[in-house]
């Protein structure tokens, strides 16, 4: 993430693949989907790593309220 | 092949042929004579075209390599290199690197029938096997080429088409969509699936090369397989997933396989064994079954709008369709054009709107057809049943006759 066209690419493609996620064959393919891996943990990927489960406990519940099996998985 | 592979061969455009209005075929001859002789390839293979300032694309090589002495190449004007070339005349001179890729093997294939299944812009990738196989005819037993487009203005290859319709050895059928015939149409009218289910080839000694869009893919796979057709007897080619040629780059890569290298050309017995991503059935629509009655909405503008706020709690469940995630106020497009506002002022995410109404779906797809007869709706994710359908697909963009019209991509 260093220029605002990334930056808004990355969220084109995080939104994206939720809704693929939605249309997704099976349960691995939408794992998959779900799956944000955040390299690097400076500044950026801390508030970034926040800011994605901050949006996993109070935006995605509502929003797809489909998801209830998938959420609240974490991998460190 | 070139010593040097990443060396393209000066190539010098010797004849331009319109197939429709955004799809063109060059005829390329070698600027040196003896890049010529040396130059061979085999049905299946690729090549990147490049226009010098601009870039390059990759496509199959059209022409058949039994005709020596040039190459053909077909291609829609889709991006920025595609539209420079669209550009040429000629007589101009533009790159050319390859061949790359590996082959149909048409050797394995002697003795046996051919059946051909292209739609609407795979016909060129196929064209060079295609005419490969009709140059050596006598090896091979029955040809059924089978293709169809949306219209008839869609169909490549009118003069090959008609060529092909006259031989008594080949057996051709062109279907366009319903809706996309002229009064004079004399082929079918239908999908290609359907078309293909209508004509059964026998599935017998008969090899099926396959190529299309994916919803084509889809829905063509089950009827070859009801036809009897093996997985490892049905080819196609991956032609749109490579980049710089060679498996270098990086982005051909499905799982172990490099596209560029290892194919296009796959059977589907291979392409069953890549990562799901490329697997043709991938999506599926996932809407609960319900007791209650189903009701679809396909758009979600005004009129979609309106309608899904007023069937809030009466009992239905409803499912929204739109290719966009959200809800658009298009009055206020010259705003954010001329940078007054913001798109997010003009947009409105679907989910948000129906953040707290039950058994309401939301799903990103687009509509590909309706099946008024067995009352289902045919979308990018696969097939829904319905029972009460509500299209909102708005107007259509008519710019037709008007010579200077571009977008702001410049296409």
């Amino acid at each position: 993430m260093k220029t605002i066209a990334e930056v808004l690419d990355l969220r084109n493609s995080l939104l994206m693949n939720f809704e693929n996620a939605m249309i997704a064959r099976d349960k691995e393919e939408q794992e998959l989907l779900l799956t944000v891996v955040i390299i690097g943990g400076g500044p950026s990927g801390v508030e970034i790593a926040g800011a994605l489960a901050e949006m996993n406990k109070y935006v995605l519940p509502k929003d797809y309220p489909e998801f209830k099996e998938i959420r609240q998985k974490y991998i460190s | 092949m070139n010593d040097n592979i990443y060396k393209p061969y000066l190539m010098e455009i010797e004849n331009i042929v319109e197939e429709t209005p955004d799809v063109r075929t060059f005829r390329l001859r070698f600027k040196n004579p003896d890049e010529a002789e040396k130059f061979s390839f085999r049905a299946g293979q690729f090549g990147e075209y490049s226009v010098f300032g601009e870039g390059e694309s990759t496509f199959c090589v059209a022409s058949s390599p039994t005709r020596k002495g040039y190459i053909e190449c077909t291609f829609r004007k889709t991006g920025r290199v595609t539209n420079a070339l669209a550009h040429l005349e000629t007589g101009d001179t533009i790159g050319f690197r390859g061949p790359y890729g590996n082959t149909f093997p048409i050797e394995e294939w002697e003795g046996k029938n051919l059946l051909y299944i292209a739609g609407g812009i795979a016909l060129p990738p196929m064209r060079c096997v295609i005419w490969n196989t009709i140059d050596l005819r006598d090896k091979y037993k029955d040809i059924t080429i089978v293709y169809g487009a949306r219209t008839v203005a869609d169909l490549v290859y009118k003069q090959e088409l008609k060529e092909w319709e006259e031989r008594p050895d080949i057996r051709l059928i062109t279907t366009v969509d319903p809706g996309g015939q002229t009064p004079d149409w004399k082929g079918e009218t239908g999908f290609v699936p359907m078309v293909l289910e209508k004509i059964s080839p026998s599935s017998l000694n008969t090899v099926a090369i396959l190529c299309g869009p994916p919803v084509m893919i889809k829905f063509t796979l089950p009827v070859l397989k009801k036809l009897g057709f093996q997985d490892k007897d049905i080819y196609t080619t991956l032609e749109n997933r490579m980049k710089c040629g060679f498996g270098k780059c990086g982005r051909c890569n499905v799982g172990k396989v490099f596209v560029c290298k290892d194919g296009p050309v796959f059977n589907y017995e291979q392409i069953l064994t890549l990562p799901k991503s490329i697997n043709f059935t991938r999506l599926m629509i996932n809407i609960p079954k319900s007791d209650k009655k189903r009701i679809i909405i396909a758009g979600c503008g005004f009129a979609g709008l309106t309608l899904a706020k007023k069937l809030r709690n009466k009992g239905f469940q409803v499912v929204i369709l739109d290719k966009h995630n959200y809800h658009q106020f298009p009055p206020l497009f010259y705003q954010v054009a001329s940078a007054g506002l913001e798109e997010s002022s003009i947009l409105f995410p679907l989910r948000k709107i129906f953040q707290n109404y039950k058994d309401f779906h939301i799903r990103k797809v687009e509509i590909k057809s309706v099946n008024s007869v067995s009352s289902q709706l045919i979308t990018s994710a696969g097939t829904l049943n319905t029972i009460t359908l509500f299209l909102h697909m708005g107007p259509q963009i008519h710019i037709s006759g008007h010579l200077i019209c571009r977008n702001t991509r410049g296409e």
